[in-house]
Order: C-alpha cells, then sequence, then structure tokens
C-alpha cells in the first residue's frame, strides 16, 4: 500500500473535494430572481440570525402568492439562497463573496450583527453588488464612504433616544446615569450615543463600564452601580449577558429607577429569559404592531403583524419588521428600476422613497435609514405574559409609564 | 528507490507545484482563489508552527497572539499612524518577534504542558489587553482598514501572491534549519533537551529563535489577513482556533518535517470545504469524526504513514486496542 | 461592606468553578489525558437539567443525579471504546482525539437543542439570605454545597473504596497493579466515567445558575485548565482551593481593574502562577492526595 496507496488515496479526496465546488445546476424554470443571504444559524447569534431568516422567508412567500416583482411587463418569483456564517465574521464574508461570484447573485440581504455587516459589506463594495441591511445598527458602518451597503434599521446614533426624551419627562428627572455596555461595535457605537443624550439632557454620566460577551458573572459591576448611586441604567448589550445582569440584580435586591436597554423588550425569547428580571424595563422599538402605517406587499403594520404571527406564533418587534423591509425595499428598488443590473438597483435604493409597513422607507446618502419611527416600550404584564407596552411618544402610547420600577419584591 | 533518484523526484514535485501555484491566480475563478488563498495562509501557519513545535519539540497552544499582533500592527500603522502598508506589515513582523523574544525568555524554560498553557494563557491576557484599550485599538468594535487600491482581480492576485510569497519564505527557513547546525541544535533539544545542554548547545538561544522565527511568520500573516479583510477585531484574530488548527494540521500532515504541515492543510482545507458544502449542519460534526479517525489510522501523521505503510498505524493501533480494551 | 459581600460572592462562584475542574484535574492526573471535550460534557449535563425541568418540571436539584448518572456512562462508553485506543500514544494525539469528540457532541447538541440561550430557574432562583447585612442567594448557596459535597464525596471515592484505590494504584504504577489484577482497561473508564458525571454535575449547576447554550463548553474547560494549574495536577483538594481563589479573584479583579478585564484576570493568574510556580499552590502528586 505505502506510498502509492496514500497517493491514489489522495488523489480521491482531491478529486471529492473539487467536486464539491461545482454550483449545483440550476433546474430550468419560470422566471426566478435569487438573493443571497448568509446568516448566522448556529453559534453565539443563531437566535438572532434566524429572526433575519424567518423575516426574509415571509418576505417571499408574500410577494410570490401575490405574482412576484413586476418587471418588463413580467412576472419574477422570489427565492433566497441561505449559507450558515456560524456566527463568524470571517465567515460571513467568504460566504458573501461565495454568493456572488460563485452562485452569481447581485442582491445580498445581509448577515446579522454590525460586525458581519461591517466585514462583509467591504465585499459588497468591491463587487459593486447591492446589499440591504435589517439587523446592523454601528453608525461605523455608514461612514465610510460605501454605496452598496443600505440599512433599514435606524442607526446607532438614534438609540436610546426615545428612552432619554422619556427620562427627560420624568419626576423626579433621573440625574445619575450609568452606561453599561457589551464591548463589540454595537455596544460600542451605541455607548458613544448615549454620552451625546447624557449631555444633551444635562445629566451626569456616573458610571460607564463595558463588559465582554459570554460573561458569566455582573456582582462586582453590580457592586459599582450600587456605590455609584445610579438613578437611570442604560444597558447595551446582547440578549444573553443583559438577561443575566437583570437577573443578578434582582438577587443582590439593587434597585434602579429608570432601566433602558438598547435591545432586547422587544423579543419574546428576550422576555422568556429574563423573566420577572425583565419586568418595568424600558426598550425601544422602530415598528407598532398594532399601527396603521402601510404600505405595498404586506399592507398595514397591523397585516403584517397578524400574518408574521400566524405563521411564527408571536408578535412581531422591530427586528423582525425591518429584516423584512430590507426584501421589501429590494423587490422595490428592482421594480423601480426596471432592471435586474446591480447598478441600477442600486440607485433605485438610492432613490427609494415610499410609504411602506415600517413608515417611510428612504436612505440617506451614506446608506443609513432616514427618519425611521422610534418608539419607547415598557414591559408590563397587561398579558398573562410579560409583553411590550408601548408609552412613547403619546399618539402610540397604551398607558402610562410606571416609574420607578418596583424593586424585585413589589413586582 | 535510490537516493538520488528520490530527491531529484521531489524536487521535480516541488517545482511542478510552485508553477501550479504561480499560474492559479490567472486560471481559476474568484471564489476558488479566495479560498486557494486562504488555504496557503493556513498553511503558512502549519509550517512556522511546527519550526517550535515539530523541530523543537515545544507546542505553543497560543500562537494566535502573534496573528493578532500583526494584525493590530498593521492596521494601526495604517489607520492611526497614516503608514504606508508595506511599512506597517515589516513592522508587523518585528512586533510579533520582539514579543516572542520578550516573553520567550520566562515562558521557554516551561516544557510540555506547562508550556503549552502558559502560551494559551498570555494569548489570552493580550486579547483581553487588546479589547479594553479602546482609543488606541478600537477595542471590541475593531478596526477598519482602507481598500486596497485596484480592481478586484487585482486586489484578489496580491494578497494571493502576498500569502503565497510568505509561505515559501517560512519554507526556505524550515530547509534552511533542516540543513543547518541550528537545525540539528533544534532537533537535540526536542530529543533530549537536558542532554543537549551538558554537551553545549545554548539551548535558550535555540528556543528563543525558533519561537521568534515562528512568530515572525505568523505576524507577517497577520498584517497581510487584516489588510485583505479590511476589518479585524479582537475577537477574529486572537481566536484560539487559529492555534488549535494550526497544530491538528501539522500533527496531521506529519510533525517535525517540511512537507508534512503543508500536505496536511491541504487536505485538512479540502475536506472542510467539502463537507461544508455539502453537509451544511453537521459539518462540524464530521470534521470532528474526521479527526478521530485519522488520529486512530495516522497517529503520526500522512507522512510518516508513507514511511511505515497504513498497514504499521493500524498495527499500532490494534497493539494498543488489546492493551487496554478489555 | 461591599468587599465582604464580594469575598460571599467570589467564594460561592469558585465552588461551582471547583466542581468543573475537579472532574478534569482526575481525568488528567491519572491518565494523563487532557480531555478538551470537557466542556462539551459539561452542556451536555446542563442540558439534561434544562430539558428535565422544562419537559416534566422536574425541580432542577433533583435532576443532578440523572445528569450525573447519564454522563457517567457516556464517559464510561468514550473511555472504553474510543479514548483507551490512545492511552500509551503522545499526549497531543488524546487532545486532537477528545477535540475531535467535542466538535460531534457540540455539533449534535446545536442541531437538537438549537442555540437559543436557556436556563433551569426554579421559582425559588430569587430567594435570598439575609446574612449579617449580606445578601445571599440562597440558590448560590445550595449550589456551593453541592459542590463541597461532590469534591469531598470523590475524597472518600479515592480514599476508601476498592476501585478509588485501584485507580489511584494504576496511576502509581502500571505495571504492579496490572500484576495484581486490577482490570486497566475497565479502571480507565470507570475513571473516564467519574470525570465526566463531575462535569454533568457541574452542567447542571450552571444550569441553574446561569445561562446555557450548546457554545458554552470552552470558557469553562479553559477556566478548568487554569484551576487544574493552580491547584496542581491532579490534586483533588488542589482543585477546590484552585477554584475558590479563582472565583474571589475574578470578583475582585472585576471591581478594580473594571468589568472588561473580569475574564481576562483568571488567565493572567495562570501565567503567573505558571511562571512561578509551575506545580501549582499546593503542587503535590497526585496519589498523596
Amino acid at each position: 500500500m505505502t506510498r502509492r496507496g496514500l497517493i491514489v488515496a489522495l488523489a480521491l479526496v482531491v478529486a471529492a473535494a473539487l467536486t464539491g465546488y461545482a454550483p449545483i445546476p440550476a433546474v430550468a424554470q419560470d422566471k426566478v430572481v435569487t438573493f443571497g443571504a448568509a446568516l448566522a444559524l448556529s453559534g453565539k447569534f443563531a437566535r438572532e440570525g434566524l429572526i433575519s431568516k424567518q423575516a426574509y422567508d415571509l418576505w417571499k412567500d408574500a410577494l410570490n402568492s401575490s405574482g412576484g416583482l413586476n418587471l418588463g411587463g413580467q412576472k419574477y418569483k422570489v427565492d433566497i439562497k441561505y449559507y450558515d456564517d456560524q456566527s463568524d465574521n470571517t465567515t460571513a464574508t467568504k460566504l458573501v463573496e461565495r454568493l456572488i461570484t460563485v452562485d452569481g447573485i447581485n442582491f445580498i440581504l445581509a448577515p446579522y450583527g454590525s460586525g458581519a455587516v461591517f466585514a462583509a459589506s467591504s465585499v459588497t463594495e468591491k463587487y459593486q453588488v447591492p446589499m440591504v441591511s435589517g439587523q446592523a445598527a454601528a453608525d461605523n458602518i455608514f461612514g465610510r464612504g460605501y454605496k452598496y451597503i443600505f440599512s433599514t434599521m435606524a442607526n446607532t446614533r438614534d438609540y436610546q433616544r426615545s428612552a432619554f426624551d422619556v427620562a427627560a419627562g420624568l419626576n423626579p428627572k433621573p440625574k445619575r446615569v450609568g452606561v453599561v455596555w457589551v464591548n463589540a461595535l454595537f455596544g460600542e457605537a451605541v455607548a458613544r450615543s448615549v454620552e451625546g443624550f447624557i449631555k444633551q439632557q444635562g445629566m451626569e454620566m456616573v458610571l460607564n463600564e463595558k463588559f465582554d460577551v459570554g460573561i458569566k458573572d455582573f456582582s462586582p459591576l453590580l457592586a459599582k452601580l450600587g456605590a455609584a448611586k445610579v438613578d437611570l441604567l442604560s444597558l447595551i448589550g446582547y440578549p444573553a449577558e443583559t438577561t443575566l445582569l437583570l437577573r443578578q440584580m434582582d438577587e443582590t435586591r439593587l434597585n434602579i429607577p429608570l432601566v433602558s436597554l438598547a435591545y432586547g423588550p422587544t423579543v419574546p425569547a428576550w422576555r422568556e429569559a429574563a423573566g420577572p428580571a425583565g419586568l418595568y424595563v424600558l426598550g425601544e422599538s422602530q415598528f407598532y404592531p398594532k399601527g396603521k402605517l402601510s404600505g405595498p406587499v404586506f399592507g398595514s403594520s397591523a397585516d403584517f403583524s397578524k400574518a408574521f404571527e400566524t405563521r411564527y406564533g408571536y408578535v412581531p418587534g422591530y427586528d423582525d419588521a425591518n429584516s423584512a423591509a430590507c426584501g421589501l425595499a429590494f423587490g422595490l428598488a428592482i421594480e423601480k428600476a426596471g432592471s435586474l443590473d446591480p447598478k441600477k438597483v442600486r440607485d433605485a435604493l438610492a432613490s427609494l422613497d415610499v410609504a411602506t409597513f415600517v413608515g417611510r422607507l428612504k436612505f440617506n446618502p451614506d446608506g443609513s435609514r432616514a427618519t425611521p419611527p422610534l418608539y419607547a416600550v415598557q414591559v408590563t404584564t397587561k398579558d398573562p405574559r410579560p409583553h411590550p407596552s408601548f408609552v412613547s411618544p403619546k399618539d402610540v402610547a397604551e398607558g402610562p409609564l410606571v416609574y420607578p420600577r418596583p424593586p424585585f419584591d413589589k413586582r | 528507490m535510490g537516493g538520488r533518484r528520490q530527491r531529484a523526484l521531489a524536487v521535480a514535485a516541488a517545482v511542478l507545484c510552485l508553477a501550479l501555484a504561480l499560474a492559479a491566480p490567472f486560471v481559476v475563478g474568484r471564489y476558488t482563489l479566495r479560498f486557494l488563498t486562504s488555504t496557503l495562509m493556513f498553511a503558512g501557519f502549519a509550517v512556522s508552527w511546527n519550526i517550535l513545535g515539530g523541530l523543537t519539540g515545544y507546542f505553543s497552544f497560543g500562537h494566535s497572539v502573534f496573528f493578532g499582533i500583526g494584525a493590530y500592527a498593521v492596521a494601526i500603522g495604517m489607520v492611526k499612524a497614516g503608514l504606508p502598508f508595506w511599512v506597517s506589515l515589516v513592522a508587523s513582523g518585528l512586533a510579533a518577534a520582539l514579543f516572542a523574544v520578550a516573553i520567550g525568555l520566562p515562558v521557554l524554560r516551561l516544557r510540555g504542558h506547562y508550556f503549552a498553557l502558559v502560551t494559551l494563557g498570555i494569548g489570552e491576557v493580550v486579547r483581553g489587553v487588546v479589547s479594553n484599550l479602546t482609543k488606541l485599538t478600537g477595542g471590541g468594535g475593531g478596526l477598519s482598514l482602507p481598500i486596497f487600491p485596484g480592481g478586484v482581480d487585482t486586489i484578489y492576485r496580491a494578497f494571493y501572491f502576498m500569502m503565497l510569497g510568505t509561505l515559501l519564505a517560512s519554507l526556505l527557513v524550515v530547509y534552511g534549519l533542516l540543513h543547518s547546525r541550528i537545525g540539528y541544535g533544534l532537533v537535540a533539544i526536542r530529543e533530549d533537551e537536558d542532554a543537549a545542554q551538558m554537551i553545549g548547545i545554548s539551548t535558550t538561544a535555540h528556543k528563543v529563535l525558533a519561537f521568534a522565527l515562528s512568530a515572525m511568520f505568523f505576524g507577517v500573516f497577520g498584517g497581510i489577513y487584516a489588510y485583505w479583510l479590511t476589518y479585524i477585531e479582537p475577537a477574529d484574530v486572537f481566536d484560539i482556533k487559529i492555534s488549535v488548527l494550526s497544530i491538528i494540521m501539522t500533527l496531521l500532515g506529519g510533525l517535525g518535517t517540511l512537507v508534512g504541515p503543508l500536505l496536511g492543510t491541504i487536505c485538512f482545507q479540502l475536506l472542510s470545504e467539502f463537507l461544508w458544502n455539502r453537509l451544511l449542519e453537521f459539518h462540524t460534526a464530521f470534521l470532528g469524526a474526521l479527526m478521530i479517525v485519522i488520529v486512530l489510522v495516522f497517529p503520526r501523521g500522512f507522512i510518516d504513514a508513507a514511511r511505515g505503510g497504513v498497514r504499521g498505524a493500524f498495527r499500532r493501533t490494534v497493539a494498543n486496542v488489546r492493551q487496554f480494551a478489555e | 461592606m461591599t468587599s465582604l459581600q464580594l469575598l460571599v460572592n467570589g467564594l460561592l462562584l469558585g465552588c461551582l468553578y471547583a466542581v468543573i475542574a475537579v472532574g478534569f484535574s482526575l481525568v488528567w492526573g491519572v491518565m494523563n489525558i487532557i480531555n478538551v471535550a470537557h466542556g462539551a460534557l459539561l452542556m451536555v449535563g446542563a442540558y439534561i437539567t434544562f430539558w428535565l425541568f422544562h419537559l416534566w418540571g422536574v425541580d432542577p436539584f433533583a435532576t443532578i443525579p440523572v445528569s450525573m448518572a447519564g454522563l457517567f456512562v457516556l464517559g464510561y462508553l468514550l473511555q472504553r471504546y474510543l479514548f483507551n485506543r490512545l492511552v500509551r500514544a503522545p499526549i497531543f494525539m488524546t487532545f486532537i482525539l477528545t477535540f475531535g469528540v467535542a466538535l460531534i457532541v457540540e455539533n449534535l447538541s446545536l442541531y437538537w437543542f438549537t442555540a437559543e440561550y436557556r436556563s433551569a430557574r426554579p421559582a425559588y432562583s430569587s430567594s435570598v439570605v439575609h446574612i449579617g447585612g449580606l445578601l445571599v442567594p440562597t440558590v448560590r448557596i445550595a449550589l456551593a454545597l453541592i459542590a463541597v459535597a461532590l469534591t469531598s464525596a470523590l475524597f472518600v471515592f479515592m480514599g476508601r473504596t476498592r476501585i478509588g484505590l485501584a485507580i489511584r494504584a494504576t496511576r502509581m504504577n502500571l505495571e504492579s497493579a496490572k500484576l495484581m489484577g486490577v482490570r486497566i482497561g475497565s479502571i480507565y473508564a470507570i475513571t473516564f466515567g467519574v470525570g465526566a458525571a463531575l462535569a454533568g454535575a457541574a452542567g447542571s449547576l450552571m444550569s441553574i445558575a446561569y445561562v446555557i447554550s450548546p457554545v458554552m463548553g470552552p470558557p469553562y474547560l479553559l477556566r478548568a485548565f487554569t484551576i487544574c494549574i493552580l491547584g496542581g495536577l491532579g490534586n483533588i483538594y488542589g482543585a477546590l482551593v484552585g477554584g475558590l481563589l479563582f472565583g474571589v479573584v475574578e470578583s475582585f479583579g472585576g471591581l478594580w481593574l473594571g468589568t472588561g478585564f473580569q475574564d481576562v484576570i483568571g488567565m493572567a493568574m495562570l501565567v503567573l502562577v505558571l511562571l512561578v510556580r509551575p506545580s501549582g499552590l499546593m503542587g503535590k502528586r497526585f496519589y498523596e492526595i
């Protein structure tokens, strides 16, 4: 066997591997526009990646069932090709490239998270293929002069803005702010915005701490929060850590009158993981599920919510809505451009200005979302299970704000 | 086969591979080119790691720290100091090598798994520090680099050749070591460090040199990688996976040999890619199963198996089974 | 007051860490196997507790014996039919082998359990006990007590039972043990099973105290490494002391250096100990218990 056998074995392996390259030939069928998405379907962001996938699929089916895209008098169905980026930025980048070069796809639905979108956007920029993102907020993504990245989601410049607006109108007004943020692109960006709001409202930042993804024990941090007598906590992080912090806060019976989260309260899985520790915290949203904002494909916000809830069993939050809006934006841009040429579609996206179920869909010149609707919510127990009650702005307020936050024993 | 003929065959094979490697960027598709570039980088990891691991017998689990240092050297150099890429790249290799020398003196006193663990620990500490120096390194948010000038094909070919060049350099260094007195010193240290010391080999100097050389290449690869990806963050460039994969690929191919790590990497990368394409949800599990099978069938790597035959390896496995599985 | 509270928190945390390390230390000390799959086994234990709690409402504490039993069987089988083949091989071969097993276990768990972060938090999980101005969560005390109990049980097992003595004999002198009629293969399998059972128990405790996911293993594995080194390889009480120390250092480190450095402090401690006193704080050989 020895050398010859080894060489034969290696040759077989190489042959097998190379066959892995041939893209599986597509079956010829009626006209289809294929979109590509590299998502976190496993790894630390798998739950969040799934949100995107669900939303993209809902859009695809809604569009197809109403006939599909209208292009030059022809109807085109829509399909989406998915890859799992395993919550890794390098993998996401590589897969986006694969979608463009090997699978020949010209329209990319973005991966989950600011880090992945940041990394992958350099690929789409290089290849001049448009990418629309619904779940990446960091403003750094848009400051580079790139022309091919668009976001339906409010960017971090606006995060926590509604919470501070609410706080400004409270009596007694909070003065001592603690900013606790996850040491990642998203956290760092929002923390920067929050520092601006603190100054704007004439409050004082008495604590500024960052924590790593995956941290398990917050007791030193909670000790500091207590010692600093924080009366407004701005907590910026991913669900795994923020729910843990809130629960440990209860264990230490630390009481902060106003707790505001940059992400979480609108996500059912977050609320379930947080349990009673998540009650009466403030969150923010860019989507009001019972709203009347209306537009093509989905109808109104309320219609979208109903369709979403029927299919997936929970009321959609803004990340679900914004992700679905990515597909919507692409569809509208393609129809507006009247072409499948990526450059033309990109231009159509840049000049898009349409009323939709997520409000007015228009992008700034740097690709970020222009004037997204911003709401503040508070987690209350009106239902048998905790759910987000809209508290601001006034036209959607479902009830008064509960302030100060009741201590653990009284919830 | 006679020694001369064997050597001639080996040289011919090497020349052929080199020719193919040089031609590849002008022949294959872009995605394949990206895959090849990445494979060259991993091959470089394995070959460089082998200098310390296979030749000298010191298994480092923290080599990703040098990769990260190199990546940040280029990122900081280009973004914060406005230096051109080539200058920053030189800095990245130097920085990694210097760091290796600095920690090498205390750290190389340890052996075996203690050495492995301390390198792991240092890697994690550096990652933590870099994550927290937000003003300099961008902290957890990372750093964004400018895009390499030129069209897509130019960019891809440039990085391919950069990786190839660095890999060839590392191969030359290993070749040089294997045929030099320094290399004999390293091997002596691997076989019996105390004896080596007794016969007058300056073990510390040798070890630090091996450490610094392997670190330098990791640093340079890191620098190239940073410019290639144009966005780096601590979790990516200090990832333990880099160290772990280097070790596995070297072990698969053959520790202490010139070509072993190269072979191990190529096979591993091909298998990995193949599995990914075909078995999306289970590819990690299959990779794990593959590693298990390979370790049981080729316990000393492919090269060794090629020398002694698969049958020999099997015999050893069976002997183990008989002894312990009753 | 804060310092005292942090100290208590750190010690309670340290007990949890100790359980993670003890099983790892046992396997490494007796068989010279660095079980990279330890974190994955821990994760399986965590999920056993979670699913029993979530699907059938079993009190999480009551699931600990189940998770231990299940992991013992898994560990025994793994050692008996897989790892025993490489006992005499270079240590880094077993590294790859256990790494491969870890990959498989994690992938299957990810597929079956999905990546959502979960925990088994019973209704009483937020109750606290007031001890002289300090607030201590009741659950944490219970977990710490269990951790100490398990460590002590292991100590008794190793020192007083026939199997425990056989394990120690095997470590001390393989050939003599064989001559005395010890069936090495079985002993190794039992040892690994015990290590796995401890990992499972640790996982169950984690499921109660924290949030779990299929990829939770690696950070705990890293801590197990560190604590083993701190306490001295193969030394059971060393693992306990090392774990306690680790917990306290993490707590105070977080306070003094900022939360951002909290997870790195342990690594820094590892490096320091290795450079200064590699045999660990309680550096004694394994069988000297």
